[in-house]
């Protein structure tokens, strides 16, 4: 199995194609907030994905972090908290 | 009546299952079967209750009888067959993001409990097999009733060239065009836009995309849903939701067999991928974009509805992007042009 991304290995591969020194301060700054937020870890994946995955975008582009939150609402439920007597998940039954 | 907790993840599929058996004596069998994809899928129920909500989104991909299925799916629920599963085989803390299991998905099996739906799935990739226990059907939400199974299609189908990607599909049947991005971008307008149009509707919040050997798309579910006050701008549409009476709560679920079934694809060869962009001006155009940008309309998106085999998934979403030319679709308010804009484009490829 091929070793997965690393976070250091996509860091210096940013840092590579990065065209200027301003260039390579948005690169570290986007990897500060990276691991600021808990999006990286410093143990490659193995499972994860690979560096050929992912597309080269073409001209430079300084990275930036997209926030997803679309069926945020669904994500905010907690199924632990409310379990029926057999011991399974169950939300609350729903107003009418 | 003391029951032993099975411990393994397949001795506890086995135990469901063994559950289903006895929720389809008491309330009887009912098989459906269904093309997804290149292959049939068997939906066996206990009861009709389960069958009725979750078979109309699938409805146009009926097949009849004995066909020889691929994935067969198990499924009940505890209100309408009076059975329960076995309890957890697991402690209560062992949900973790998007409902997976900690310690009950492994190579081989694979399990769920859907958060927002309180609904179980279970696969077994050695058996091809899928499990779907419900407390209640009543309690159900609508947006499940529109992409029944989109877990389990993810699941099974791991290890060939498809994917379900969150994504809408309009086109003819020589090609047609993946319309990518999040809740809210105008995915679903742009889809249903088509609908009025020679354009054909092959889904419009997840479909299923082949890679290999040519892009082509599949269609899962023929269902649509649009935000309440966007009904007024389809008046094809205003007397369809089937959830009419709770729109004050839910988005309008549609199912188009109701009110076009002519207009349902099963599939078209993928020609391009557009990203629509809102613009709030009348007219529609196509915009240069790029490879990653489509890629990011597309990936994060799906990977945070569909748990686990995120590598895979993310390496045949990767594949797509690199195989079929990608636009910046800027849906204007005049929905007329939508359609008009998405056909020059076909046929302009066709001329090429």
């Amino acid at each position: 199995m091929e070793a997965g991304w690393s976070p250091a290995a996509a860091a210096g591969h940013l840092l590579d194609s990065a065209p200027s020194e301003e260039s390579r301060e948005q690169v570290l700054a986007f990897w500060a907030k990276m691991i600021e937020e808990g999006l990286i870890s410093s143990d490659p994946d193995p499972q994860g994905p690979r560096r050929e995955d992912v597309p080269v975008a073409g001209p430079w582009s300084p990275p930036s972090i997209a926030v997803f939150s679309d069926m945020q609402d669904l994500f905010l439920l907690d199924p632990i908290h409310d379990v029926d007597e057999a011991g399974w998940p169950s939300r609350p039954a729903e107003e009418s | 009546m003391t029951e032993l907790l099975a411990q393994t993840p397949p001795e506890f599929f086995a135990a469901v299952r063994e559950r289903f058996d006895h929720a389809a004596a008491r309330a009887g069998l009912l098989e459906s079967r269904f093309q997804v994809g290149d292959r049939v899928v068997l939906l066996r129920f206990a009861g009709a209750a389960l069958r009725d909500l979750l078979t109309p989104a699938l409805a146009h991909l009926a097949v009849p009888g004995e066909t020889e299925a691929d994935l067969t799916v198990f499924l009940f629920d505890t209100a309408a067959t009076g059975v329960a599963p076995p309890p957890p085989a697991w402690a209560s803390d062992a949900f973790r993001q998007r409902g997976e299991v900690e310690g009950f998905n492994d190579g081989r099996i694979r399990t769920v409990f859907q958060q927002g739906s309180d609904v179980l799935l279970m696969y077994d990739r050695e058996r091809r097999a899928a499990l779907y226990w419900s407390s209640d059907h009543r309690r159900i939400p609508y947006w499940e009733r529109s992409f029944p199974l989109r877990t389990v299609f993810h699941w099974w189908l791991e290890d060939q060239p498809m994917q379900p990607v969150h994504a809408a599909a309009v086109g003819l049947a020589e090609g047609g065009v993946l319309i990518a991005g999040l809740s809210g971008s105008g995915k679903s307008t742009t889809a249903l836009a088509c609908l009025d149009s020679k354009l054909l509707f092959a889904g419009d919040d997840y479909v299923l995309v082949r890679t290999s050997p040519t892009p082509y798309v599949y269609s899962l579910y023929g269902t649509a849903k649009l935000e309440p006050e966007n009904l007024a701008r389809f008046p094809l549409l205003q007397a369809s939701p089937a959830n009419g009476d709770r729109l004050d709560r839910e988005k309008a679920l549609l199912f188009v067999n109701s009110f076009a079934p002519r207009k349902l694809s099963r599939g078209f060869p993928i020609r391009a991928l557009l990203v629509p962009r809102v613009t709030g001006g009348p007219d529609t155009r196509l915009a240069p974009t790029t490879a990653a940008e489509a890629f990011l309309a597309l990936a994060p998106t799906t990977l945070c509805h569909l748990p686990g085999a995120e590598g895979a998934a993310l390496a045949k979403m990767s594949a797509l992007v690199r195989q079929v030319p990608v636009y910046a679709l800027e849906a204007g308010t005049d929905l007329a042009q939508i359609p008009r804009t998405i056909l020059g484009l076909l046929r302009g490829q066709e001329r090429r």
